[in-house]
């Protein structure tokens, strides 16, 4: 086990430079396309790189259709998707944000029952929680609608914040739950000991000493939250209510027109998730695991 | 001071009234409150209500007015009879068989590789594993449609360059290679899940074991096959159960990659429904009968799951 | 400053009933060692008294106050965990501070209180340090300063020592001690190990299964044990039970040899017996023994010679102050300090 044959180490160095072509090629495009012109795009279809290299598509976006640069100048029709660019970037955001707070909540109330409170009926909800998370969102989606619309809540932030609230809290507790219950009894029992009801000593001691599980627990809703396509495209159609999916899925027509301009909205788009998961890659990974197989 | 009871304090304490703890289940009642309200309104009632809706006759016009007629099975029947429904059932557990698979092997070799702690560019490997995995699925089937594209696609642009072939290839014009195309683009953003569960799983088991298997003469691939395998068989059961059930609702990448074409030849389950359910003619029923059935598919998977999971530790 | 009593108390988990009905009373300021071996109900009784069990049924009271509903945090009593169970992220100050901080304790006040602990513990460079930062004995202290900054009507111990090595156990075991003696305060101290239970307390509560088998003061324990289980548990190496028959005025033994019987207990009716005897009431003689004991094993252990050997096919052991110069295989003549005999009924295990 402890030599390392060259030959070996070759073979393994080739597998791990496979691998991370593997991983990062297929970004390549995105960010070449986001860096060109339409014209440019289609000017020489053989050529790995382009031509020329521009800002203009970014311009465009960023400035919600009003700076058209030199590419844009003669185009009259802009998508949905560009002059609402900045306000779905806000809602996603806000989205996101709300979602990741609430879901968090929610989930640590609920994994502390489940763990700390020896009760028959939690660990019900454990199993309910498990085959919850497995529901198609294909299924809710329609009901989703129904009730969202009987409520007020179509075409409202709140709305999608609720629906995916809904959706994630199930695999926030899975994810929780093997760290909570991991945690040592003992802890928690001397603090109410020094004064702290039941609740306090989770409030004082158990959540405090939780925070890199919450961080990962966050994170993870943060990103799904930020991917989520179905909901907002179903339950918010207007398009001061649209998140950054929607707006891209609203490119789906107009994608041979504004391909590059596309691919720009994308590159910003997986900017911050993908930022996130390279910064917290190590309470991600602790996170997924645990989700997965209960720590 | 210390041990004489400090007459401030013990008064202090006196004074201040005594209370019996909240009992645990009227506070795990408390605690859970808005969770159970979530559960109810955002789960349970909407899949009771998705199966009412599959027994009445739906439209635009019944949403609107709120009034649904009972139908029996008529919408069952309808989607039954649908070959269009069939066609999409089939693409669906195909994409389903074929892209797990994909993931199991994929994720497995990867994750030897990564595990290979004495080669240094192996941290690098695992420090950029994750990254398919923050590609929003949306962007995910674009970034991908963007490859595949007959006109100025990169994949026709590099097998050009590579000299492979003269003139652009239609890859998502053509059945089977625009199927393909969804399979590739889901399974490298989801992968990516597989290799964290087998690495961690991986990591668990000791050095020692290869080592006495190192003595016993073993060759590598019979340290695989003896000893790696059979211990990653339990994490390699969840994965496969968990994936099934997430590739069952395979949306995103159809959306953007084919839209379910050319013609109808990409279409899966959870297009099917989002299709007849969202898009003239707004066959509400006949979606929310689909959904049901895909529903019905994933349960059976997912109580599997909860099955061999969940039930050998109490909570 | 508190008694603290237990009546009639019960607890079930289920349907399974653990602890069957139990009294205790501890006087105000009282040592009190709750012993046994695992699983006999000690650590649950002492997570009754401190509330962090419900009761099943009967009543924990302190200073005549019945305490069942009352919550943990309002009870003013004190827990020394196995664990310790520091708060790994608070200072060893904030640690000791935390009670004092939620029970709204003057800064400065909580601030003397813990520079007076630390000093008692010789914590006091220790207090900006975190818990991961220390030693096991520096935590066991910690641990301790917890519970004596409060100054508790009560301090729990719940195997404090049992996560130290043998001799930092043995010098934590002296330290206790020395600070209740201080402190006065009553304690109630939960130990698997008799010889903690034996050094440290006032009196001990030899549980089993659910049951108070005895209660006592130490050398009550071990001179008087009411039954063959105490008897057992209590000392080291353990006493040694002979198997027989009791004969008017012998000890009959299964091979057919006799040993003496004490004044007074020779009058008793014929029946199958233990014949108790602990290891250090054997003497052994050049002449006029009355049993032989075959010599198996000898272990010296400087202070004492630890024999282990047979008489009448029954295994013995027995402990000898002088120096001696036996052999395996060796068969010596012993008298026996008849004061010190205690015999069991062979059924019930009672005492005769």
């Amino acid at each position: 086990m402890n030599k390392v044959t060259w030959r070996y180490r070759i073979f393994m160095n080739l597998a791990n430079v496979l691998v991370i072509c593997f991983l990062l090629l297929p970004l390549v495009p995105v960010v070449l396309g986001a860096f060109q012109s339409e014209r440019t795009l289609h000017g020489d279809v053989w050529a790995l790189l382009p031509a020329e290299y521009t800002l203009d598509n970014f311009r465009l976006i960023l400035s919600g259709g009003e700076n058209k640069g030199e590419i844009f100048q003669g185009i009259d029709y802009l998508p949905n998707s560009v002059t609402w660019f900045r306000n779905a970037f806000m809602n996603s955001m806000i989205v996101a944000t709300s979602v990741t707070v609430l879901t968090l909540t929610l989930a640590t109330l609920t994994a502390l029952t489940i763990t700390r409170l020896n009760l028959s009926w939690t660990s019900y909800l454990m199993n309910a929680t498990v085959i919850s998370r497995m529901v198609p969102l294909i299924v809710l989606m329609l009901p989703l609608f129904v009730v969202m619309r009987n409520i007020g809540l179509l075409n409202t932030l709140p709305g999608i914040i609720m629906a995916e609230v809904g959706l994630l809290l199930p695999y926030a507790i899975i994810i929780l739950v093997p760290y909570f219950q991991a945690f040592p009894k003992e802890l928690e029992e001397s603090a109410r000991l020094d004064g702290c009801s039941r609740f306090g000593s989770y409030v004082r001691i158990v959540v405090p000493l939780s925070t890199p599980a919450l961080a990962a627990c966050g994170v993870i809703i943060f990103i799904i939250s930020w991917h989520e396509l179905l909901i907002p495209l179903i339950i918010a159609s207007k398009p001061e209510f649209m998140t950054l999916p929607v707006v891209l899925a609203g490119l789906v027509s107009d994608q041979f027109v504004f391909f590059t301009v596309m691919m720009a909205i994308c590159l910003i788009g997986l900017a911050p998730t993908l930022l996130l998961v390279l910064l917290l890659q190590k309470y991600l990974v602790k996170g997924l695991t645990a989700g997965a197989v209960k720590g | 001071m210390l041990g004489q009871s400090d007459p401030a304090v013990s008064n202090g304490k006196k004074a201040k009234r005594r209370w019996a703890e909240l009992a645990p289940s009227w506070l795990a009642l408390g605690m859970n409150f808005p969770t159970l309200i979530c559960f109810v309104l955002i789960l349970a009632y909407p899949i009771f209500f998705a199966g009412y809706l599959s027994f009445h006759d739906v439209g635009v016009r019944e949403l609107r007015s709120g009034e649904y007629s009972f139908s029996g099975f008529a919408n069952y029947i309808t989607l039954f009879s649908d070959p269009v429904f069939w066609k999409s059932l089939k693409n669906t557990v195909l994409f389903v068989i074929i892209s797990v698979s994909l993931e199991v092997v994929i994720g497995l070799a990867v994750a030897l590789v990564i595990n290979e702690h004495r080669i240094k560019l192996s941290k690098l490997t695992k420090f950029l594993i994750l990254v398919p995995w923050a590609v929003p699925p949306i962007v995910n089937g674009f970034l991908w449609a963007f490859i595949f594209n007959t006109q100025f696609g990169y994949l026709n642009r590099l097998l050009y360059q590579m000299g492979f072939i003269e003139e652009q290839v239609i890859w998502l014009g053509n059945p089977s290679t625009a199927f393909m195309a969804i399979v590739i683009a889901y399974v490298w953003r989801t992968v990516p899940f597989n290799i964290l569960l087998y690495h961690a799983a991986l990591q668990g088991i000791p050095d020692q074991l290869y080592e006495a298997a190192e003595l016993d003469r073993a060759t590598a691939w019979e340290k695989f096959r003896y000893i790696t395998l059979p211990l990653l068989r339990p994490i390699i059961a969840v994965t496969l159960i968990l994936r099934t059930t997430f590739a069952f609702m395979i949306f995103d990448e159809i959306f953007a990659i084919t839209q379910g074409g050319p013609g109808n030849d990409t279409w899966v389950a959870a297009w099917y429904t989002y299709k007849t359910s969202f898009n003239p003619p707004f066959d509400i029923g006949v979606g929310a009968a689909s959904a049901y059935v895909l529903a019905l598919i994933v349960g059976v998977v997912a109580i599997a799951y909860v099955r061999y999971v969940y039930t050998k530790v109490e909570y | 400053m508190a008694n603290v009593s237990v009546e009639k108390l019960k607890k079930n988990y289920g349907t399974m009933e653990v602890i069957h009905g139990i009294d205790i009373d501890i006087q105000d300021g009282e040592f009190v060692a709750l012993v046994g071996p695992s699983g006999c109900g000690k650590s649950t009784l002492l997570r009754m008294i401190a509330g962090l069990e419900d009761v099943t049924a009967g009543t924990v009271s302190i200073d005549g106050e019945v305490i069942n509903d009352i919550a943990p945090r309002d009870r003013d009593i004190a827990m020394v965990f196995q664990s310790y169970a520091l708060y790994p992220h608070m200072t060893v100050a904030q640690n000791m501070g935390f009670a004092l901080k939620l029970a709204k304790t003057a800064p400065d006040e909580i601030d003397t209180r813990i520079r007076v602990a630390a000093a008692t513990l010789n914590l006091t460079d220790y207090l900006e340090r975190f818990p991961r930062e220390l030693s096991g004995g520096q935590r066991q202290r910690v641990a301790m300063g917890r519970a004596i900054v409060r100054s508790p009507k009560v301090f729990l111990f719940d195997e404090p020592l049992s996560n130290l090595d043998a001799k930092l156990r043995v010098r934590m075991r002296t330290e206790i001690k020395s600070l209740h003696q201080r402190l006065g305060a009553t304690s109630i101290y939960v130990t698997h190990d008799q010889i903690e239970a034996m050094t440290m307390a006032d009196r001990i509560v030899v549980m089993r299964g659910g049951y108070i088998e005895q209660i006592g003061s130490p050398l009550e324990l071990y001179d008087a044990p009411n039954n063959e289980f105490v008897a057992t548990f209590i000392g080291s190496p353990s006493i040694n039970l002979l198997e027989g028959r009791i004969e008017k005025d012998a000890f009959r033994l299964t091979d057919g040899s006799t040993l003496p019987l004490p004044d007074g207990l020779d009058d008793l009716d014929t029946r199958a017996a233990k014949y108790g005897i602990r290891p250090e009431h054997f003497e052994i003689v050049e002449t006029g023994g009355v049993a032989t004991v075959k010599i198996d094993v000898v272990e010296p252990t400087g202070n004492e010679t630890i024999l282990s050997g047979t008489i009448g096919g029954q295994e013995v052991q027995i402990t000898q102050r002088e120096r001696l110069n036996l052999k395996p295989g060796q068969e010596v003549s012993v008298t026996l300090r008849l004061d010190a005999i205690h015999l069991f009924d062979a059924n019930t295990g009672q005492r005769i």
